[in-house]
């Protein structure tokens, strides 16, 4: 479903990315690990049009993301699930969801009831602002509202970031029920860990290139890489 | 200093409520001002400007039309729609592609844009100024606390709330008013949620210019509609947003409030240096809250 | 043949010398933007006179040319142009302006430049005042002048408490200090409660005006420059000022102010004014209405009196001085008395000041104009108005 080519990334005169490449099929979890500073974000930015890469190709479901802007890529059918979760924090929690509510002309799987299902402690906040909500509250509204696009694959970075473990635990399942209802997924982050346990496949970024790739068995029994790459 | 004999407290409210009709439009406009910036990030210098034609039209229109009650109101709709039209125009083909630069960049620019619009305007009505009067059932005065107070004032008055509650509405209770409040703070998240933040830009621009339109117009019959009226105005104006919060509308109105009564009550207390009191009152402000009253979205 | 060119060149001689020998006057005025309504006038009455003196032969058989130039408004720019007018055109009369800035350095140009100079318009009392000299010619009313005519007028009338307020520059206070100083020193009882001054320029009078009605004065003295004359009145009238209290303004009454007015404008606000089109309706006047109208299609206001008695009494002067002198002009118009439109006008001999008489009157709409007329006029005499010599000398340091 989605193609990352050979893509390099610039921060102004920074090079960032050197030639990363990923694949993820439909209805995989792929999780893309690295230690703070390896690149994943960049990377999750570059595909999704607002670090545009200044070489290599984007392909999603076939089609070059090149030249286009970050709307357009999403109503095409990419969530984006940035890491500092950026919640619109002067709208309520309802108003997040609902301004994005039609943008996509595919037929709504996500509705702003079936968030509230699925996140249940969505609900009773639904009028609070949300720049007042807590760590784990916010991160579940932006996937929610990622949601609301109704995308076919959700670029989820770092989730877990600065959340307690009940919480975490909580985002985990959350996520697998994601997938178990067809969602593909990108997974960034630095906790292993669940990445491990969630993923079908893992590549590794260190320095801004892809380092390692492999299936989820193959990276548990590779040692190597994970204390090279992987470890603090 | 020649402090007023004459401060009764009839006198004092009269001059409140002039103080509040001069609110209204300096708050018309400087919502307008507000949303542009707050949410465009574009310090428009040509507000004035727009302020300034919207004034030029108005006056055609209703001369146009015989100058008569018709023309008036009808002068009140067309004036602020041409100049959304020609912000509409201006802003699809110019700053489309500004939205990117820096804001000194877009400050000169607009600058520049204001030099253009005070030819244009000195081209179409020449240099002389413009003489507007109200419609017959506005003329006169009523009179209120046992003094005269003129009738176009009491109209502004009562329209002022009208239009804060509408602001309102639109920002907080209207789509396209949530979306522009999250793109003021987070226009990038916006567009990555599958929003064409452009296409927000571009409305709340044109809103922005209608308000400053809306302003001229409604300013028209009280005043000499000359060439200078879009320095004064601009000037004014980003005080008033800046002693309110930059991108703050709430913030602008608090801000015209503050304006519009010192500059009245300052007329009755000491009419000799009556000029200087919504300035110093500006200063004090700024002194104590150099961000402004309220929270900026800056 | 020899004798056809020899006739043709003495011909030619004769031509070149007789138009060589035209009395030539520069005008530096403002002709653009809205000044241009008063400074069009001023040309015009000029014009009219000329023309007719020169269809009759001309000054001592010299005719009469002269020639405009913008001032744009400009000090530095008029300077320049008169300064050009002086040597490059060899102007033996220099006149202008409405700017009173422009005119004052005008004044010190023609001492300089022993070039008379005639002004025209600008009402700042320091012109044959202060700044004064043997060259500058005063011919139109100053600010001591209407001052004291407005004084002379305001004493006959029961008002005892007045507001003071107008525009915050020099001729919004001079006016106001003439009318006040004036006032005092004939009603002492008159008692002042309180001055505003707005910006000049001000867009919006409404907070100035109920502040005013706020202190319940008998009468306003409003004292309003060229450009805030008619918004003023504008602004009496919407907010119905002249209907609570009575005020005063100079030119209040004059064409030029109530013209663009209509039948907008207030009635009963008191004002001074040099000239009506349609008061005093001697002889004189009518006549000088008539050739103006025929010859430009509107009827003449102030500007235009103005333009026209500087003509007569520069015709006039030379015509006693017996040749185109410029010293003999200048003795010969000191205490000279021509007949105007006005009446019998003096240029007095101290100060080269002509004595207009003052009218005032009251803003009334009348039937057969579409514009108010000043009824009830009241006419100072202009002895009456004009500041002592005394004052004069003092001013001038002498």
């Amino acid at each position: 479903m989605l193609k990352v080519e050979g893509i390099h990334v610039y921060y102004g005169l920074s090079h960032i990315l050197f030639e990363v490449s990923l694949e993820v099929h439909p209805g995989e979890v792929v999780c893309l690990l690295g230690r703070n500073g390896a690149g994943k974000s960049t990377t999750m930015r570059g595909i999704m049009g607002l670090n545009p890469p200044r070489q290599g190709k984007v392909l999603f479901e076939d089609q070059d993301l090149s030249g286009k802007k970050p709307f357009e890529i999403a109503r095409l059918g990419l969530g984006y699930v940035p890491d500092d979760r950026r919640v619109f924090a002067d709208l309520t929690v309802a108003e997040n969801l609902d301004i994005v509510e039609g943008v996509s002309k595919r037929k709504p799987q996500w509705t702003r009831d079936r968030l509230f299902e699925f996140f249940p402690p969505l609900a009773p906040i639904a009028h609070r602002k949300a720049g007042l909500l807590s760590g784990g509250e916010q991160q579940m509204l932006t996937i929610a509202r990622a949601l609301m696009t109704n995308p076919k694959l959700l670029l989820l970075d770092e989730p877990t970031e600065g959340l307690a473990p009940l919480v975490v635990k909580t985002l985990e399942e959350q996520i697998s029920s994601l997938k178990e209802a067809g969602l593909t997924v990108l997974l960034a982050e630095q906790n292993q860990k669940m990445a491990l346990r969630l993923s079908d496949r893992a590549y590794v970024i260190d320095n801004g290139s892809i380092r390692y790739h492999g299936t989820i068995q193959e990276l548990r029994e590779n040692d190597e890489v994970r204390r090279k790459y992987l470890l603090v | 200093m020649d402090f007023a004999a004459n401060l009764t407290l009839s006198a004092l409210g009269q001059q409140i409520l002039v103080g509040l009709s001069r609110t209204t439009i300096l708050f018309i406009v400087a919502s307008g001002l507000s949303l542009v910036l707050g949410v465009l990030r574009i310090p428009n210098l040509a507000h004035g400007s727009l302020y300034m034609i919207g004034a030029f039209v108005t006056y055609s229109v209703a001369m146009a039309l015989g100058g008569g009650a018709f023309g008036f109101w009808l002068a009140l709709i067309v004036a602020p729609v041409l100049v959304a039209a020609v912000s509409f125009a201006v802003e699809r083909g110019i700053f489309r592609h500004l939205y990117d630069r820096e804001h000194l960049m877009l400050l000169l620019f607009t600058f520049s844009l204001t030099l253009v619009f005070n030819d244009m305007v000195k081209l179409i009505w020449g240099a002389d100024y413009r003489s507007l009067s109200p419609p017959e059932v506005l003329k006169g005065f009523v009179t209120i606390f046992g003094l005269p107070f003129p009738r176009y004032n009491l109209f502004l008055l009562m329209l002022g709330p009208v239009v804060a509650l509408g602001l309102w509405w639109l920002t907080n209770r209207t789509k396209i008013g949530k979306i522009a409040r999250a793109a003021a703070v987070d226009r990038e998240m916006v567009g990555a949620v599958g929003i064409n933040v452009s296409r927000v830009f571009s409305s709340v621009f044109v809103i922005g210019c209608f308000l400053a339109g809306l302003g001229g117009a409604l300013v028209a019959p009280t005043q000499n509609i000359t060439q200078g009226m879009d320095h004064a105005i601009i000037i004014e104006t980003f005080l008033i947003i800046i002693v309110g919060g930059l991108g703050n509308i709430w913030g602008a109105l608090l801000g015209a409030l503050i304006f519009g009564l010192t500059d009245s009550v300052g007329i009755l207390i000491c009419p000799q240096f009556a000029i200087v009191f919504p300035y110093a009152a500006v200063v004090t402000v700024l002194l104590v809250r150099p961000k402004g009253l309220l929270k900026s979205t800056w | 043949m020899k004798k056809v060119v020899l006739i043709a060149g003495m011909l030619a001689l004769i031509c070149s010398s007789a138009w060589a020998k035209a009395i030539k006057v520069g005008i530096v005025d403002c002709y653009s933007g809205p000044a241009s309504t008063y400074t069009n006038d001023v040309r015009d009455g000029f014009k009219l006179y000329v023309d007719q003196v020169n269809g009759a032969g001309g000054v001592l058989g010299t005719p009469i040319e002269f020639t405009t130039r913008d001032s744009k408004f400009k000090v530095d720019l008029g300077l320049r142009e008169a300064k050009e007018l002086i040597m490059r055109e060899g102007v033996d009369i220099l006149m202008g302006t409405i700017n009173s800035a422009l005119a004052l350095a005008l004044a010190d140009l023609s001492a300089k430049e022993k070039i008379p100079f005639f002004s025209t318009f600008s009402k700042s009392a320091k012109i044959t005042g202060e700044k004064g000299n043997r060259y500058v010619f005063g011919m139109n009313e100053n600010t001591t002048m209407a001052g004291k005519a407005a004084a002379v007028g305001l004493a006959q009338k029961p008002y005892v408490k007045y507001w003071i307020a107008g525009d915050d520059y020099e001729y919004g206070h001079a006016i106001a200090e003439g009318v006040w100083d004036n006032l005092k020193k004939l009603k002492p009882e008159v008692e002042l409660l309180g001055q505003s001054w707005w910006k000049v320029g001000e867009p919006d009078f409404t907070p100035y005006i109920t502040a005013m009605l706020a202190a319940k004065p008998d009468a306003v003295i409003i004292a309003t420059g060229g450009r805030d004359c008619v918004p003023f009145l504008k602004a009496a009238q919407a907010t119905g000022f002249n209907q609570k209290v009575p005020f005063f303004m100079h030119t209040a009454t004059e064409l030029s102010t109530l013209m663009p007015l209509g039948q907008e404008a207030p009635e009963n606000v008191i004002g001074t004014s040099n000239y009506f089109f349609y008061y005093p309706e001697t002889a004189e006047n009518k006549s000088f209405v008539e050739s103006f109208q025929s010859a430009y299609g509107r009827p003449p206001k102030v500007g235009a009196m103005y333009g026209y008695v500087t003509a007569k009494f520069i015709v006039e002067g030379y015509k006693k001085a017996g040749k185109v002198d410029t010293e003999k002009l200048i003795d010969a118009l000191e205490d000279m008395t021509v007949d105007s439109p006005v009446g019998p006008l003096t240029m007095r001999g101290g100060d080269h000041q002509v004595m207009f008489p003052m009218f005032m009157g009251i803003t009334q709409k009348v039937p057969e104009y579409d514009f108010l007329k000043a009824s009830d006029i009241v006419t100072i005499p202009g002895d009456q108005v004009m500041p002592s010599m005394d004052e004069i000398k003092a001013a001038r340091g002498q």
